[in-house]
């Protein structure tokens, strides 16, 4: 293997142990006191997050299968694949923006559902970007390598797929971020 | 060096306001039930203007409602 190889393979498996260690040093504040058989309604930020997440995933792996069963080569050679997963990303993408216009546009308004709290969470979420984000782009740039080291060329369909996987965990992290933003307050 | 945590005693003062209710507070204070019941738990520093209100809510200054406390 080269060394630039060895040198993402040593990245990406550092970035793996970082998150791991934050994960297990995360201190975990203790279950809010209620009174018996209360439990407290989620902020509509979370409410809103947790949809948009959920729905942001199911589209997301629907094209990530869709990918997976046909072959990536299937995008150059059938159109019917090429137009489903990137109706499917595009879908994806629509309700991972919405949340992201929408959480903006209540925040920018003072008289709006969020309160101090809720603005807070949003501003520190995208923090959580850049290192799935930058794990993503390692683990393709090492499979491709990988894959496609003796050809001395990678397929131009892989650089779709790179942009669109790295454009949806971008996507994804945000209302993760809120989502994980709450649990830790 | 002490840490520095910030008490209150927002639940007291809710009793003692013919037993106000936390979304109740909130709504006056413009803010949601969860942040009232993360602050009486203290897990929440408010922001000087959320302090503001809810002591002007209660009719105390802000020192009244929020204290500083040193631990070491």
């Amino acid at each position: 293997m080269s060394v630039i190889l060895w040198a993402i393979l040593a990245l990406g498996a550092g970035a793996a142990a970082v998150a791991f260690g934050a994960r297990r040093t995360l201190v975990r504040p203790p279950p809010l006191e209620l009174p018996p058989g209360e439990e407290l309604a989620p902020t509509v930020l979370q409410r809103l997050a947790r949809r948009s997440l959920a729905w942001g995933c199911a589209l997301v792996v629907a094209a990530g299968g869709i990918v997976v069963w046909a072959g990536p080569a299937a995008f150059y050679r059938r159109d019917a694949v090429r137009i489903a997963v990137t109706l499917l990303l595009l879908a994806a993408l629509v309700v991972l923006a919405g949340f992201a216009f929408q959480a903006s546009a209540w925040s920018r308004r003072s008289d709006g559902p969020l309160d101090e709290r809720d603005r807070t969470i949003l501003d520190k979420a995208p923090s959580l970007e850049g290192g799935p984000m930058l794990v993503t782009l390692a683990l393709w740039v090492v499979g491709l390598q990988q894959a496609f080291w003796g050809a001395g060329a990678v397929p131009m369909v892989y650089l779709y797929l790179l942009f669109w996987s790295v454009l949806m965990v971008k996507s994804l992290t945000l209302p993760l971020g809120v989502l994980i933003g709450y649990r830790r307050s | 060096m002490a840490k520095t945590e910030i008490s209150n005693v927002i639940r007291r003062l809710r009793f003692e306001h013919g037993e106000m209710t936390q979304q109740s507070l909130a709504e006056r204070v413009g803010c949601t039930r969860q942040t009232i019941l993360l602050l009486e738990q203290g897990r929440y520093v408010p922001s000087l203007a959320l302090a503001l209100k809810i002591a002007r809510v209660f009719g105390r200054t802000v020192d009244e409602v929020f204290q500083l406390e040193e631990k070491r």
